[in-house]
């Protein structure tokens, strides 16, 4: 149906509790159930593939229980789970690179067509797909930040804590995505 | 102040996320009121940042909680993208998994078929009464003589009354209200997490049932307010994404609501149905006594409509979803709930006919034929196109006799096709609406037949449907048509058009706006109230219409 959402409230603290295994498991649990869905879907985007999306995430969550000491306060949280989520979506990029050259997510000029055969523009005409496919063919830094900003509702600052950038980098790095981006929907026949 | 050696595209996009400083955006202002390719720039990033949040949020893998408690627990990682479905664990799990969906398979398609399944009557689950404070938003609605009525009804409603949701003020303390439009009488209600996406006005006034939606989570919930004090009936929660399952439909004496649901656990984040991911299922909501149930078990059931009274009874239209559909038209006595599709009386059986619609006199119907698939929920691959099937006398429509809604639509092949769309009468069973029609095939000339454009037409009308029936609203590309009511005499259109929202932090909004068929003129209903989310409408209409 509709894609337009009425916001939740974020939940309370996650890290203020006090030391020991059940407050640790406390704060994994609150961790858990207020970002796994905003990082399965930013993931999901990243890659465009569900089934990669579920490891990817799986595996941001097993290192976020490990690294749970490391999270300095509050404030940080947001940032802190969606580096380790970028990091290991950049590892796994990286490692089908490795094993199939045929997937590689950065040499995208090489990639073949990403637009659908004869079914999939009877069942995907949706513009939601056809975003999703201009999404697909941006560099994956340019469709990094992009989401980030556009999707997640991050700001530059926050956006540089993710990626590891300074400010003034992300500011140019996603001017240059939105043009791309740009492009890319005009293809789709989207925008102007 | 600074002029700029090449456009400023890095201010521009910097503008959107509020990430200038104030001499920024001084100068930014300054070049933007003499360089058009930078406003055009600016327009171009600005549709771009709305279309991205909108793209909708997926719900979670049900099975990802247990996989990372399960990395945890056993100090590894998880399965490598390269190994699914990875190790002994996991691979434990998803075949355990899977011989327990096949033994619930075999259980409900066993005792499904042979002993009907004795529906679960879920108790109702209430929220929130309201207060009733008089509105001072009123602008002209149609037919303004009362009819005589045995007592007063909800919101002072009359016959012809638009009545809708709507959703204001700030996101954390949203104001939740349903009003009539005609006198500016309002009914403050417990707010929903998202906006409404259909809403259907029973026919005796007493109930509004809608849909909205579940936060971010990608799932829907079902609902009805009692319009007399304001109560809330929880009506449960669906997956958000199954074409075809936002129709509500009221039986012609507004006891019964039949609605589908696929049905969702939000905990799990998963279709609970037995059949599956995209599996839907029928329901009935009594408001006499206030319980849901579960009437169909097959997996792929609709809830269509229904035929008038006759003879002391009911009749409930139900489809099933297949490559070759199927409607079923089940009876059951006014004195005696249906408790499950198999314990009431088959009165007909339509094959490749999906989601008749009645007229409220009886006497047509508009339904979909053609061929489905199932991705995720069920839509039309081959030749889904609407039909009108006309009859004198009343009683179940033949639906052997039908034509094509459109009839400008050159059909050049199987793939020239709808995917989806939707349909409505108005209460004179004459003026018929089509509206959100994803066409899927060769576009005819002048890029019709259009998604963001309400067509409109008489069933007595020789032509039906053309292009020229088309109400163009001049919608951007990420509008959504949320819902269309036609007015009782056939004169008006209430259209809801959402808007995509900026953000995840953005309130929703949406315009309802009543159109004058005739004219093809429109005015705003509660316009000045922003960000607001008004509708979808519905107009009161004691015979019944859809």
């Amino acid at each position: 149906m509709q894609s337009m959402v009425w916001p939740q409230r974020l939940a309370g603290p996650l890290v203020n509790a006090p030391s020991g295994d059940a407050a640790r498991e406390a704060s994994f649990e609150r961790l858990f159930a207020q970002f796994s869905e905003p990082i399965y879907n930013y993931v999901r985007r990243m890659v465009g593939d569900a089934d990669r999306a579920a490891d990817i995430t799986q595996d941001t969550f097993i290192k976020a229980y490990r690294k749970l000491d490391t999270l300095a306060d509050d404030a940080s949280t947001r940032s802190w789970i969606y580096r380790i989520a970028t990091n290991t979506a950049i590892d796994e990029i990286r490692r089908r690179r490795f094993v199939s050259p045929m997937g590689d997510d950065e040499r995208h000029e090489q990639r073949p067509d990403p637009r659908p055969g004869p079914e999939d523009q009877v069942l995907g005409a949706s513009i939601d797909e056809r975003i999703q496919r201009a999404l697909a063919r941006l560099r994956p830094n340019h469709r990094q930040c992009l989401i980030l900003s556009d999707v997640d509702d991050m700001s530059a600052t926050q956006i540089g804590e993710v990626m590891g950038m300074s400010y003034g980098a992300v500011r140019t790095l996603l001017c240059r995505a939105r043009g791309e981006m740009r492009r890319e929907l005009q293809r789709e026949g989207i925008g102007t | 102040m600074k002029r700029f050696d090449s456009h400023p595209d890095e201010l521009i996009s910097a503008s959107l996320t509020g990430d200038l400083t104030d001499v920024e955006r001084r100068e930014l202002q300054a070049h933007l009121s003499t360089c058009q390719v930078c406003r055009e720039t600016l327009e171009a990033f600005s549709q771009q940042r709305q279309l991205l949040a909108g793209l909708p949020v997926r719900a979670v893998p049900r099975d990802l909680g247990p996989r990372v408690r399960t990395g945890i627990d056993s100090g590894r990682f998880g399965a490598p993208w390269w190994r699914r479905p990875g190790g002994l664990l996991a691979g434990a799990a998803s075949l355990a998994t899977v011989a327990a969906a096949a033994l619930l398979a075999a259980f409900f398609l066993t005792g499904g078929l042979k002993n009907p399944q004795v529906a679960a009557s879920v108790p109702p689950s209430t929220s929130a009464v309201a207060t009733r404070s008089p509105s001072v938003t009123s602008s002209p609605a149609e037919t303004p003589e009362p009819t005589p009525t045995q007592a007063p009804l909800p919101l002072g409603m009359r016959p012809g009354d638009l009545v809708y949701p709507a959703l204001s003020g700030p996101i954390d303390t949203p104001q939740f209200t349903i009003d009539n439009n005609r006198n500016g009488q309002r009914l403050a209600v417990s707010p929903p997490s998202g906006q409404p996406i259909a809403a259907s006005l029973s026919p005796d006034g007493q109930w509004l049932a809608y849909i909205y939606l579940r936060g971010l989570s990608g799932a829907n919930e079902v609902a009805a307010v009692h319009l007399s004090d304001g109560s809330v009936v929880d009506l449960g929660a669906t997956e958000g994404t199954a074409p075809f399952s936002d129709r509500l439909a009221w039986s012609p004496d507004g006891r019964y609501l039949a609605f589908t649901k696929a049905p969702f656990d939000m905990a799990k984040g998963q279709n609970t149905d037995p059949h599956g991911p995209g599996s839907t299922e029928v329901y009935l909501f009594d408001t006499t006594t206030q319980a849901t149930s579960q009437i169909s078990s097959s997996g792929n059931a609709y809830a269509a409509g229904w035929s008038p009274i006759a003879d002391g009874r009911e009749t409930l239209w139900i489809s099933l979803a297949a490559q070759n559909p199927q409607s079923w038209a089940i009876r059951f006595p006014l004195s005696e709930p249906l408790k499950a599709v198999e314990t009431g009386e088959l009165a007909a059986r339509a094959d490749g006919v999906f989601l008749p619609l009645i007229s409220p006199d009886g006497k047509r119907a508009i339904f979909w034929r053609g061929t489905m698939k199932q991705s995720g929920g069920w839509s039309f691959i081959t030749s889904g196109l609407p039909y009108l099937t006309s009859s004198s006398s009343g009683g179940i429509p033949s639906f052997t006799s039908a034509e094509p809604l459109f009839s400008d639509i050159t059909i050049t092949g199987q793939s020239d096709s709808f995917a989806t769309g939707d349909f409505g009468w108005g209460a004179d069973s004459n003026t018929l609406a089509f509206w959100n029609g994803l066409w899927s095939g060769n576009h005819q000339p002048t890029g019709y037949p259009d998604q963001q454009v309400v067509y409109v037409g008489k069933a007595t009308d020789s032509s039906l449907l053309t292009a020229r029936s088309g109400i163009d609203l001049g919608l951007k590309a990420t509008d959504r048509i949320a819902g269309v009511a036609l007015s009782p005499g056939g004169t008006q259109a209430a259209i809801t058009v959402g808007h995509a929202t900026p953000g995840d932090l953005a309130s929703p909004s949406s315009t309802l706006l009543v159109v004058d068929l005739a004219t093809r003129k429109s005015h705003e209903v509660a316009a000045g109230s922003t960000p607001a989310w008004n509708g979808p409408g519905g107009y009161f209409s004691p015979t019944g219409a859809q």
